[in-house]
């Protein structure tokens, strides 16, 4: 069973091979609906919004906002500041936790309800498991960053989460927080592969603000691989990445 | 320039950023439609259910030919500074893309420099055309670059 619906301002496509039920599906996009209703900072009744505009105590939050700001707080320090949930603005938009962190919840539901073989792809993050409907592992294609037609390398995840921090067509909105006056351009896509889609969504979206060291960063990071585009058409791997390449 | 070198360096290859600029033109549309592709990329056989249900993702092949030589794009204005673009043209083919110009950021380029980083493997991209069951990915919006290197090739189109 595969369906697609927007949510969260992305398409979500939810592919499970061995559906258990009719409901699975639709209970994996209500879920994306619940996490976006309480997340989203373009929503001014979100829990989000309510605790930036201090109507809410950091003492009166949901335990998902309490999970979502300790995972930001964990990630700020492990990336030395670069992943960063605090705006220039002063708001707090955990979106950058949030899709990933949703995304792995989401493959967990499917888990708990049975499903052996599924994929997530949520605004080209993607969490898949076991095998497509053919019966071959999943191929995920890296998209090439100026044409949005095509890819540039094929991947088998083997069930690890891939996430692809890069130049959006809804606007840059990475920035680097050591640097917030110099956009960051001499990278344009940075793929990680990590254990999950949180690891590789957290990581992507870190080691791009890096700009060029970003790759380096994910080379020394245990249980990570990465691929990074330059704005030259050069790409950059890590030395365990070829180990997940199809092609 | 250290892009300018680099992208030299690993010329040799075909440069797919200008096949992704030739893409963008009518010509392309019309040559991609009417050439078969150079080299087949293996691991792109789809059964026919899969075929259906994915979009395929279009092949964009290097099938023009150009004018021997370099031929310069117009400098463009993006969004965080201007661009410009260079096809280095050899036997008819692109065989290297240069950034003449493109916004100054080079400290982390130094900051690289100054340590003592493991050596890791790169390459030029190349669109290739394989059948995935999904695509990650993020989109850069240069239209600057995309079209000081469509106007590029234009110009070496014989």
């Amino acid at each position: 069973m595969r369906e697609t619906r927007v949510v969260m301002g992305m398409p979500i496509t939810v592919e499970i091979v061995d559906c258990p039920s009719a409901g699975v599906v639709g209970g994996v996009f209500a879920y994306f609906e619940a996490i976006d209703r309480r997340f989203s900072v373009f929503r001014p009744d979100s829990e989000i919004m309510a605790f930036n505009r201090r109507r809410l105590a950091r003492t009166e939050i949901s335990a998902s906002l309490r999970e979502v700001l300790a995972l930001a707080d964990q990630t700020r320090r492990r990336t030395n500041g670069y992943f960063d949930v605090c705006r220039p603005d002063g708001l707090i938009d955990p979106s950058g936790i949030v899709k990933g962190w949703a995304i792995r919840n989401a493959s967990r539901l499917i888990d708990a309800a049975g499903a052996k073989h599924y994929v997530i792809d949520a605004g080209g993050d993607i969490q898949s498991r076991g095998k497509a409907a053919d019966g071959t592992d999943w191929k995920i294609g890296i998209r090439h960053p100026f044409n949005d037609q095509a890819i540039v390398k094929v991947v088998h995840p083997l069930g690890h989460g891939v996430a692809t921090s890069g130049i959006y067509a809804r606007g840059e909105h990475i920035y680097n927080p050591r640097r917030p006056d110099q956009p960051i351009v001499d990278i344009v896509s940075l793929t990680v592969i990590g254990s999950d889609v949180l690891q590789a969504d957290l990581y992507a979206t870190a080691a791009f603000a890096m700009g060029n060291e970003g790759i380096y960063f994910v080379e020394k990071m245990p249980q990570l691989e990465g691929y990074a585009i330059g704005m030259n058409g050069v790409a950059t791997q890590t030395t365990g990445f070829a180990k997940f390449v199809v092609s | 320039m250290r892009l300018f070198a680099r992208a030299a360096v690993f010329g040799t290859s075909v440069a797919t950023i200008c096949a992704a600029a030739v893409g963008f033109s009518p010509e392309a549309a019309r040559l991609r439609q009417a050439a078969p592709a150079e080299e087949p990329v293996s691991g792109s056989v789809p059964t026919a259910a899969f075929a259906s249900r994915v979009s395929p993702v279009q092949l964009v092949a290097d099938v023009q030919r150009y004018r021997d030589g370099r031929s310069t794009g117009p400098a463009f204005d993006a969004y965080y500074g201007v661009v410009q673009a260079q096809a280095v043209i050899r036997g008819g083919r692109v065989v290297a893309v240069n950034v003449l110009r493109h916004p100054s950021h080079s400290w982390t380029s130094r900051s690289i420099n100054r340590r003592a980083l493991p050596r890791l493997e790169q390459e030029v991209i190349r669109a290739q055309s394989a059948d995935v069951h999904a695509v990650s990915g993020a989109t850069l919006t240069s239209d600057a670059f995309m079209r000081s290197m469509s106007e590029a090739l234009r110009q070496a189109s014989s």
